[in-house]
């Protein structure tokens, strides 16, 4: 048979879904460290925000 | 298509997992890339600072310290390096670090308690490195002194109450000396 029916087909469809949000979330994870590492300003950015909300927080 | 109640949780937390992987992962390579750098990042300590001339013989005029905002510093062990703030008052320099009896202090700054326990350390200011020996100050007359100087300079709000209680670290940057291996007074 040619193709799949019923719950055989929605299982196929369902892990081609995962399959296709893993790899799209593994290449957007990727790039924010990409990013982060060699883009300039983006790091020291980050780092900013991330030193008001510690001196906010331990004060 | 059929898409159930428990299809649709499950693709909503694993879009939350990636959105809170996203900051934690910059974090982390944020944090990993200033380990392996020559000197700190403003947030993530750095690795040991190699580059620039090393200072030795006499003791310098550390009265060019007034002008200087931030400095780099390196304990010896271990070996990594974080950026502060610097006073200088009668020819001796002095370095704080406040929010130390607070979990997000206690949790973002453990040098301190490091440089209490071996106070040697390479201080890094424009480009020329010297050694030094962190000395902690506690108590004292001289609190009021320091402390003057960096509410002058920075604005800090500084006390000698905060001192005394331990909530603000106070540390000398005293010379290298083989007698001297950290400590307090």
């Amino acid at each position: 048979m040619a193709f799949r029916a019923g719950p055989t087909q929605r299982e196929h469809d369902r892990r081609f879904e995962v399959k296709w949000f893993y790899r799209i979330a593994g290449v957007v994870l990727v790039a924010v460290v990409l990013i982060v590492l060699f883009v300039p300003g983006v790091g020291d950015n980050i780092e900013g925000r991330l030193l008001r909300w510690m001196a906010g927080a331990g004060s | 298509m059929n898409i159930d109640r428990r299809t649709i949780v499950r693709r909503v937390l694993a879009v939350v997992g990636v959105l809170v992987l996203i900051p934690v992962l910059a974090l982390g390579a944020l944090a990993v890339s200033a380990r392996v750098s020559d000197g700190p990042s403003v947030v993530f300590s750095g690795g040991p600072l190699v580059a620039g001339e090393l200072v030795t013989g006499p003791e310098p005029d550390w009265s060019f310290a007034r002008d200087i905002r931030n400095i780099e510093l390196q304990l010896l062990d271990p070996p990594r390096s974080r950026t502060l703030w610097i006073v200088e008052h009668e020819g001796k320099i002095y370095l704080n670090s406040n929010y130390m009896l607070g979990f997000v202090g206690r949790l973002w700054k453990r040098w301190p308690a490091q440089a209490e326990r071996d106070g040697r350390a390479i201080l890094r200011i424009e480009g020329k490195r010297y050694e030094r020996t962190l000395v902690r100050i506690q108590t004292g007359a001289i609190v009021d002194d320091i402390a003057a100087e960096f509410n002058r300079k920075y604005r800090a709000g500084m006390t000698r109450e905060e001192v005394e209680s331990g909530k603000l670290w106070l540390f000398e940057l005293a010379p290298p000396n083989a007698n001297m291996t950290g400590g307090s007074r």
